[in-house]
């Protein structure tokens, strides 16, 4: 079963999406609530997938993500951003994240991309 | 989904964003020159306005957004946060105060000053700045900027053909690539340039329709073109295209100026990758494992009321083990003992919070009061990691919160009368918890003028809560306790910032309800501190057990100062009370038997139990101390309630029952 990390400040955020994840074949292993703890995180569990909040408390999302992936960059990332942000969206995809959905989350979106970035190699 | 099981969490972390609010806006208070705040409050902002989105808080969501977008304009520099922003920001966190309370009362987000507060926010927005800036996306892609190869609409129409030419001679591939975007996309532009990144990273894009321009800044509706120069064949280009989430089409078709020879793909069904998904979405369910889960407090009581039967059992048990001496039974008695142990420190702290839970809201409190009132003051905090029973926790909100009431009220001075007193003219509180053994202590003090004992010895005569003979043998000290006496206050009239004079009676009374101690210290001129001695759990506490006539009693060890043993010469008579003196101190004897109103065991010898008792020392005398445990505390039932003394009862290891005085209520 793939393995999946949930990064969010808030665990009204990290309980929704471990609600939406439990519809599909995967299993959350832990949950981080800002960048610096991702990256521990990350380090200890090596996750299949992280699921990305992007405005975070110590370390924000865009730099965790540059912080994973010199740590192992075939890291799969999934960035959750809320409405208005296109442009941090875009950093984090030049840093390297796969995908993203959007808050509000819809969960037929966030299954789909969780999907497609499992699937991308 | 339901939203039901999400608004307790909700509720929880949007208090928590509110209290992150008003700090930040303290801090930022501080020094405006310095926008190190701006960040935490943004952020905190923006959580909020994600959350209520989530739950279809409409209301709240767009109120937050606004906020939002001050908070952004402040920390890109914009807008200055003068007084007037800082109150609106003030006011702000109030409005989302109220929504929140709203939803908590009747799941509907509400406030009544949200309105104004947003219209303001907006003006200033407006007259402030002159566009709202829209952020400047700038995708990798742009570098590849094809020379002006604007195409409109469709397949029709042909890129420069130099450019055409100039990939042909470079035997490449050239594709018209339509993408046409999912209706429910939010983030058009962001799509456009993941699918043009996947481009380039294969080819060279070199034209576009909408100009890459408008792309960067979603200037389209849904579909956008591009024409791709690539080795790559048809159906990888389309792919790479495809690959991208939310794409619902990619259509495409070999430039005709290259080769000649591609028959349009075009008008396929959508892309099966996107259909996919949803069959994966159907697989089975299966559980995943979770690592936290939310218990009610009911059910945290109940197991605390079960472990407190267990310890109830483990000291019947130690008792049997240690008279039938069986070595094996010993043994086995310890284990278990050190399991029980164990299991109740985890559920204890299962019921503990940090004290920071209470103390986060009181700098804003005290912002607040000290601009009604004209003083100034800062708020220091100490200890805010302190964990502290949840019950605890919760009752002691209000009754802190008026000590500091009093503190701004009574105890800081006005900054000149304090620049006269050579102090700085903004006065300090001070709020700190720190842990002792099984207690923690709360101190609540400030560095203001101190309590007036002179009128406070006026006007305890005025109320006439003491006899005028009784006041003049009391020491300042004596008279500092004589404010936390039901009705007592100050102040003449009733002052906004104490509010009426439910005064220190009110915490005292509290705090002893917890079976805590309640103390003020007074420094006149320099200022006073109120400290409180709260028990960390209020199932189980260290009580010292005592025989006094047939029965067993408990007295909670917090009360208990020393024990020793006397004897009738010991004691002396000091206007016919009976005294004893312990280091020179004067320490008033009561017989536990007579309090409870039953007659005094006459006996060569009693033991004495030195309690301190709100500050006071009394000595009280039982016939026997049998030694100090931990006693689960049970409580008296409905009919027993108000049996005046006791405050419980528990049961001892040999199955007898054993009442938990209270020696608050009997002193």
């Amino acid at each position: 079963m793939k393995k999946v990390l949930i990064v969010d400040d808030t665990k009204f955020m990290r309980s929704m999406l471990r609600n939406i994840l439990k519809k599909k074949d995967v299993e959350v292993v832990g949950e981080a609530s800002n960048g610096k703890e991702a990256l521990e995180k990350y380090k200890e569990l090596r996750p299949d997938l992280v699921t990305m909040d992007i405005i975070m408390p110590e370390m924000n999302g865009i730099e965790a993500v540059k912080a994973i992936l010199a740590e192992d960059p075939s890291a799969k990332i999934l960035m959750c951003s809320a409405m208005g942000q296109q442009a941090m969206v875009i950093e984090a995809i030049q840093a390297g994240a796969k995908d993203f959905v959007i808050k509000p989350f819809q969960p037929a979106r966030v299954l789909e991309a969780v999907d497609r970035t499992l699937q991308e190699s | 989904m339901d939203m039901e099981n999400y608004r307790e969490v909700f509720m929880e972390e949007a208090r928590e964003n509110v209290n992150n609010l008003n700090n930040s806006l303290l801090a930022l208070e501080k020094n405006l020159d310095d926008l190190t705040p701006v960040n935490e409050l943004f952020r905190a902002a923006h959580t909020l306005k994600g959350m209520s989105a989530t739950m279809g808080y409409d209301r709240m969501a767009g109120f937050t957004h606004i906020l939002e977008e001050v908070l952004d304009s402040i920390r890109s520099g914009k807008t200055r946060p003068t007084l007037e922003i800082m109150n609106l920001l003030f006011k702000s966190v109030d409005a989302l105060s109220d929504f929140i309370d709203s939803i908590a009362e009747t799941n509907t987000d509400y406030s009544a000053g949200a309105a104004i507060v947003a219209d303001s926010i907006k003006k200033h927005l407006e007259s402030g700045q002159d566009t709202p800036e829209t952020p400047v996306i700038k995708p990798a892609a742009e570098k590849k900027e094809a020379p002006a190869a604007d195409i409109a609409g469709g397949f029709k129409s042909v890129v420069d053909q130099k450019t055409l030419d100039a990939a042909a001679s470079r035997s490449m591939n050239v594709f018209y690539i339509k993408i046409i975007l999912d209706d429910k996309c939010a983030f058009k532009n962001v799509r456009a340039f993941m699918v043009s990144r996947n481009l380039s990273e294969k080819g060279e894009i070199i034209g576009s329709s909408p100009s890459s321009k408008d792309i960067e800044e979603g200037n389209f509706n849904g579909e956008f073109e591009f024409v791709f120069a690539t080795e790559l064949g048809a159906a990888q280009a389309k792919a790479l295209a495809a690959k991208v989430s939310e794409v619902k089409e990619v259509l495409v078709k070999e430039a005709s100026g290259a080769k000649k020879s591609a028959e349009p793909e075009a008008q396929k069904k959508p892309d099966e990758t996107v259909l996919s998904a949803d069959s994966a979405a159907a697989k089975e369910k299966k559980h995943s494992s979770s690592q936290s889960v939310r218990v009610s407090i009911e059910k945290l009581d109940t197991l605390m009321n079960l472990v407190g039967e267990l310890v109830i059992n483990k000291i019947r048990f130690d008792q049997i083990a240690k008279e039938k001496k069986y070595g094996l039974l010993n043994d086995t008695v310890e284990e278990f003992d050190r399991v029980i142990d164990e299991l109740q420190i985890e559920i204890t702290s299962v019921r503990m919070l940090p004290v920071s839970n209470m103390f986060d809201r009181f700098p804003r409190s005290v912002r607040d009061l000290a601009v009604q009132s004209g003083k100034q003051a800062d708020v220091e905090i100490e200890g805010n990691d302190i964990e502290i029973d949840r019950t605890v926790l919760e009752e002691m909100s209000e009754p802190l919160l008026h000590l500091i009431r009093n503190s701004v009220a009574h105890g800081i001075e006005m900054p000149d009368d304090r620049i006269k007193a050579g102090k700085n003219p903004k006065g300090v509180i001070r709020l700190s918890a720190k842990r002792e053994r099984n207690s923690v202590i709360i101190e609540v003090s400030d560095d203001g003028a101190g309590i007036n004992t002179a009128a406070v010895r006026k006007k305890a005569l005025e109320r006439k809560v003491v006899t005028e003979e009784r006041l003049r043998n009391m020491s300042d000290e004596e008279v500092v306790s004589l404010i936390a006496l039901p009705g007592f206050s100050t102040v003449e009239s009733v002052n906004k910032v104490s509010g009426r004079g439910v005064g220190v009676d009110v915490v005292k009374t509290k705090v002893e309800s917890f079976g805590g101690i309640f103390k003020i210290e007074n420094y006149p001129g320099e200022g006073s501190k109120f400290i409180m001695k709260l028990p960390l759990t209020l199932a189980i506490v260290q009580a010292l057990l005592v025989k006094a006539g047939k029965e067993t009693y408990s007295i909670p060890v917090i009360h208990t100062v020393e024990t020793f043993e006397s004897f009738e010469k010991d004691y002396r008579f000091i206007q016919n009370r009976k005294v004893i003196i312990l280091r020179e101190e004067v320490i008033p004897v009561y017989s536990l038997m007579e309090l409870l109103g039953k007659p005094r065991t006459e006996s060569a010898s009693h033991e004495l139990v030195i309690v301190d008792v709100r500050d006071k020392k009394a000595a009280i005398e039982v016939d026997r101390v049998i030694g100090q445990q931990e006693v689960a505390i049970k409580s008296l039932g409905e009919f027993l309630k108000f049996a005046r003394g006791f405050s419980g009862v528990t049961i001892l290891g040999d199955g007898s029952i054993s009442l938990i005085v209270d020696i608050t209520a009997l002193l």
